[in-house]
Protein backbone atom coordinates (compact mmCIF):
# COMPACT_ATOMS: atom_id res chain seq x y z
CA UNK A 1 0.00 0.00 0.00
CA UNK A 2 1.17 3.43 -0.78
CA UNK A 3 1.61 5.94 1.99
CA UNK A 4 0.87 9.62 0.70
CA UNK A 5 -0.43 12.45 2.02
CA UNK A 6 -0.61 15.50 0.30
CA UNK A 7 -3.16 15.69 -2.00
CA UNK A 8 -1.15 16.31 -4.89
CA UNK A 9 0.71 12.83 -4.39
CA UNK A 10 -2.72 10.97 -4.51
CA UNK A 11 -3.60 12.26 -7.39
CA UNK A 12 -1.05 12.18 -9.95
CA UNK A 13 -3.33 13.69 -12.99
CA UNK A 14 -2.74 12.62 -16.37
CA UNK A 15 -4.55 14.31 -19.01
CA UNK A 16 -7.79 13.98 -17.93
CA UNK A 17 -11.39 15.64 -19.25
CA UNK A 18 -12.91 15.67 -15.94
CA UNK A 19 -12.75 14.45 -12.36
CA UNK A 20 -14.99 11.84 -10.27
CA UNK A 21 -15.78 10.80 -7.04
CA UNK A 22 -17.40 8.51 -5.66
CA UNK A 23 -18.22 7.75 -2.01
CA UNK A 24 -19.17 3.98 -1.75
CA UNK A 25 -21.36 3.72 1.78
CA UNK A 26 -22.58 0.17 1.16
CA UNK A 27 -21.45 -3.48 0.81
CA UNK A 28 -24.51 -4.62 -0.97
CA UNK A 29 -23.51 -6.19 -4.06
CA UNK A 30 -25.73 -3.79 -6.36
CA UNK A 31 -24.74 -1.17 -4.98
CA UNK A 32 -20.94 -2.11 -5.40
CA UNK A 33 -21.23 -3.51 -8.75
CA UNK A 34 -23.20 -0.51 -10.01
CA UNK A 35 -20.28 1.70 -8.17
CA UNK A 36 -17.53 0.14 -10.32
CA UNK A 37 -19.85 0.39 -13.76
CA UNK A 38 -19.98 3.98 -12.71
CA UNK A 39 -16.15 4.55 -12.27
CA UNK A 40 -14.59 2.22 -14.39
CA UNK A 41 -16.90 3.52 -17.19
CA UNK A 42 -15.58 7.10 -16.19
CA UNK A 43 -11.86 6.25 -15.68
CA UNK A 44 -11.93 4.36 -19.42
CA UNK A 45 -13.65 7.51 -20.69
CA UNK A 46 -10.37 9.63 -19.66
CA UNK A 47 -12.08 10.89 -16.56
CA UNK A 48 -9.78 11.10 -13.33
CA UNK A 49 -11.62 8.80 -10.56
CA UNK A 50 -11.53 8.39 -6.98
CA UNK A 51 -13.40 5.67 -4.88
CA UNK A 52 -13.83 6.93 -0.88
CA UNK A 53 -14.92 3.46 0.68
CA UNK A 54 -16.53 4.10 4.08
CA UNK A 55 -19.25 3.04 6.36
CA UNK A 56 -20.59 -0.50 5.19
CA UNK A 57 -17.94 0.13 2.05
CA UNK A 58 -14.63 -0.44 3.80
CA UNK A 59 -16.11 -4.18 4.22
CA UNK A 60 -15.38 -4.35 0.15
CA UNK A 61 -11.88 -3.40 0.20
CA UNK A 62 -11.21 -6.30 3.43
CA UNK A 63 -9.09 -9.22 2.17
CA UNK A 64 -11.19 -12.02 0.95
CA UNK A 65 -14.73 -9.77 0.89
CA UNK A 66 -15.17 -8.66 -2.35
CA UNK A 67 -16.51 -12.39 -3.74
CA UNK A 68 -19.11 -12.95 -0.62
CA UNK A 69 -21.16 -9.53 -1.15
CA UNK A 70 -24.66 -10.15 -0.96
CA UNK A 71 -28.19 -7.74 -1.28
CA UNK A 72 -29.47 -5.90 1.09
CA UNK A 73 -32.63 -8.25 2.97
CA UNK A 74 -34.83 -5.70 1.64
CA UNK A 75 -34.41 -7.24 -2.04
CA UNK A 76 -33.02 -10.78 -1.41
CA UNK A 77 -35.97 -12.42 -2.96
CA UNK A 78 -33.87 -11.31 -6.15
CA UNK A 79 -30.13 -12.45 -5.41
CA UNK A 80 -30.81 -15.43 -7.30
CA UNK A 81 -31.99 -13.61 -10.39
CA UNK A 82 -29.09 -11.03 -9.99
CA UNK A 83 -26.93 -13.95 -9.28
CA UNK A 84 -27.89 -15.40 -13.07
CA UNK A 85 -28.13 -12.39 -14.96
CA UNK A 86 -24.71 -11.44 -14.19
CA UNK A 87 -23.43 -14.96 -15.36
CA UNK A 88 -25.93 -14.90 -18.21
CA UNK A 89 -24.55 -11.50 -19.34
CA UNK A 90 -20.90 -11.85 -18.88
CA UNK A 91 -20.28 -9.71 -16.09
CA UNK A 92 -17.22 -9.32 -14.35
CA UNK A 93 -17.27 -10.17 -11.02
CA UNK A 94 -16.62 -7.68 -8.84
CA UNK A 95 -12.78 -8.58 -7.97
CA UNK A 96 -12.00 -8.36 -11.75
CA UNK A 97 -13.80 -5.10 -11.72
CA UNK A 98 -11.18 -4.19 -9.03
CA UNK A 99 -8.25 -5.69 -11.10
CA UNK A 100 -9.37 -3.16 -13.93
CA UNK A 101 -9.71 -0.01 -11.65
CA UNK A 102 -6.90 -0.07 -10.83
CA UNK A 103 -5.19 -0.87 -14.45
CA UNK A 104 -6.84 2.54 -15.62
CA UNK A 105 -5.46 4.65 -12.81
CA UNK A 106 -8.46 4.66 -10.17
CA UNK A 107 -7.47 5.63 -6.90
CA UNK A 108 -8.44 3.75 -3.95
CA UNK A 109 -9.29 5.84 -0.88
CA UNK A 110 -10.17 3.77 2.99
CA UNK A 111 -11.71 5.74 5.35
CA UNK A 112 -10.12 5.87 8.71
CA UNK A 113 -12.90 6.63 11.10
CA UNK A 114 -14.90 3.83 9.65
CA UNK A 115 -11.94 1.53 10.13
CA UNK A 116 -12.02 2.60 13.37
CA UNK A 117 -15.38 1.97 14.19
CA UNK A 118 -15.73 -1.50 12.48
CA UNK A 119 -12.23 -2.23 13.94
CA UNK A 120 -10.62 -2.57 10.76
CA UNK A 121 -6.78 -2.70 10.72
CA UNK A 122 -4.40 -1.30 7.60
CA UNK A 123 -3.25 -4.70 7.69
CA UNK A 124 -6.81 -6.52 6.78
CA UNK A 125 -7.24 -4.29 3.84
CA UNK A 126 -6.51 -5.43 0.45
CA UNK A 127 -3.21 -4.12 -1.88
CA UNK A 128 -5.14 -1.82 -4.83
CA UNK A 129 -5.78 0.30 -1.38
CA UNK A 130 -3.66 3.76 -2.35
CA UNK A 131 -4.07 5.53 1.27
CA UNK A 132 -5.76 5.28 4.33
CA UNK A 133 -7.56 8.93 4.49
CA UNK A 134 -9.86 10.57 6.48
CA UNK A 135 -13.10 12.70 5.89
CA UNK A 136 -10.96 16.27 5.59
CA UNK A 137 -8.40 14.80 3.00
CA UNK A 138 -11.18 13.42 1.08
CA UNK A 139 -12.97 16.65 1.25
CA UNK A 140 -10.10 18.59 -0.57
CA UNK A 141 -9.43 15.77 -3.32
CA UNK A 142 -13.63 15.58 -3.72
CA UNK A 143 -13.52 19.42 -3.71
CA UNK A 144 -12.83 20.18 -7.52
CA UNK A 145 -14.46 17.18 -8.51
CA UNK A 146 -17.08 18.09 -12.07
CA UNK A 147 -19.09 14.70 -10.78
CA UNK A 148 -19.87 13.32 -7.30
CA UNK A 149 -21.66 10.65 -6.16
CA UNK A 150 -22.90 8.89 -2.95
CA UNK A 151 -23.85 5.66 -3.51
CA UNK B 1 -9.00 -6.38 -43.15
CA UNK B 2 -10.88 -3.66 -43.77
CA UNK B 3 -9.62 -1.11 -46.50
CA UNK B 4 -5.65 -2.70 -46.21
CA UNK B 5 -5.76 -1.57 -42.57
CA UNK B 6 -3.59 -4.00 -40.59
CA UNK B 7 -4.22 -4.22 -36.34
CA UNK B 8 -1.31 -4.34 -34.40
CA UNK B 9 -3.66 -5.57 -31.57
CA UNK B 10 -6.54 -7.57 -31.55
CA UNK B 11 -9.34 -8.24 -28.40
CA UNK B 12 -12.11 -10.08 -28.71
CA UNK B 13 -15.29 -8.60 -26.15
CA UNK B 14 -17.93 -10.91 -28.04
CA UNK B 15 -20.80 -11.43 -25.69
CA UNK B 16 -19.62 -8.49 -23.08
CA UNK B 17 -22.04 -5.91 -22.11
CA UNK B 18 -21.67 -1.97 -21.13
CA UNK B 19 -19.14 -1.02 -19.82
CA UNK B 20 -16.88 -4.02 -20.40
CA UNK B 21 -15.94 -3.59 -24.24
CA UNK B 22 -14.75 0.32 -23.80
CA UNK B 23 -13.53 -0.82 -20.33
CA UNK B 24 -10.99 -3.34 -22.04
CA UNK B 25 -10.64 -0.59 -24.82
CA UNK B 26 -8.70 1.56 -23.04
CA UNK B 27 -6.70 -1.18 -21.04
CA UNK B 28 -5.66 -2.15 -24.67
CA UNK B 29 -4.21 1.23 -25.72
CA UNK B 30 -2.84 2.33 -22.33
CA UNK B 31 -0.29 -0.84 -23.43
CA UNK B 32 0.06 0.55 -27.08
CA UNK B 33 2.20 2.88 -28.55
CA UNK B 34 0.79 5.86 -30.56
CA UNK B 35 0.41 4.97 -34.46
CA UNK B 36 -0.37 1.42 -33.29
CA UNK B 37 -3.94 0.16 -34.60
CA UNK B 38 -6.42 -1.90 -31.87
CA UNK B 39 -8.92 -3.63 -33.37
CA UNK B 40 -11.80 -4.80 -31.23
CA UNK B 41 -14.06 -6.80 -32.06
CA UNK B 42 -17.73 -7.58 -30.32
CA UNK B 43 -21.61 -7.54 -30.99
CA UNK B 44 -22.69 -5.26 -27.93
CA UNK B 45 -24.96 -2.75 -30.24
CA UNK B 46 -24.38 0.31 -27.66
CA UNK B 47 -20.77 0.19 -27.99
CA UNK B 48 -20.57 0.96 -31.68
CA UNK B 49 -21.93 4.76 -30.57
CA UNK B 50 -20.17 4.44 -26.78
CA UNK B 51 -16.57 3.75 -27.81
CA UNK B 52 -16.35 6.05 -30.53
CA UNK B 53 -17.36 8.76 -28.13
CA UNK B 54 -15.13 8.00 -26.07
CA UNK B 55 -12.02 7.57 -28.48
CA UNK B 56 -13.29 11.41 -29.94
CA UNK B 57 -13.44 12.87 -26.90
CA UNK B 58 -9.92 11.49 -25.82
CA UNK B 59 -7.88 12.30 -29.01
CA UNK B 60 -7.92 8.66 -30.44
CA UNK B 61 -9.10 7.91 -34.23
CA UNK B 62 -11.73 5.21 -34.94
CA UNK B 63 -10.78 4.66 -38.53
CA UNK B 64 -13.31 1.86 -39.61
CA UNK B 65 -15.96 -0.34 -38.66
CA UNK B 66 -16.88 -3.10 -40.59
CA UNK B 67 -20.44 -5.28 -40.04
CA UNK B 68 -20.91 -8.12 -41.81
CA UNK B 69 -21.81 -10.68 -39.67
CA UNK B 70 -24.65 -10.56 -38.21
CA UNK B 71 -24.46 -8.29 -34.82
CA UNK B 72 -20.57 -8.52 -34.82
CA UNK B 73 -18.80 -6.02 -35.64
CA UNK B 74 -15.12 -4.94 -35.99
CA UNK B 75 -13.82 -1.61 -35.28
CA UNK B 76 -10.01 -0.50 -36.18
CA UNK B 77 -8.88 2.64 -33.75
CA UNK B 78 -5.81 4.10 -34.16
CA UNK B 79 -3.93 5.39 -30.99
CA UNK B 80 -3.06 9.18 -31.97
CA UNK B 81 -1.75 10.25 -28.02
Amino acid sequence: MAHVHSKEKIIEAEQTLAKMAIVLGSDHLDKVFAAFQLANTAAASGIETVIYFTIWGVNVIKKGEAEKLSLSSDYSRYQERLKKGMEETRSPSISKMIMDAKELGIKFLACETWMALLGVKKEDLIEEVDDVVGYPTFTLIAKDANLTFFI
Amino acid sequence: LSKGITADIVIDVLGYMCPVPLVETKKALRKMQVGQVLEVIGDHSASLVEIPNSMRENGNEVLAIEKNDGSKWHMFILKKK
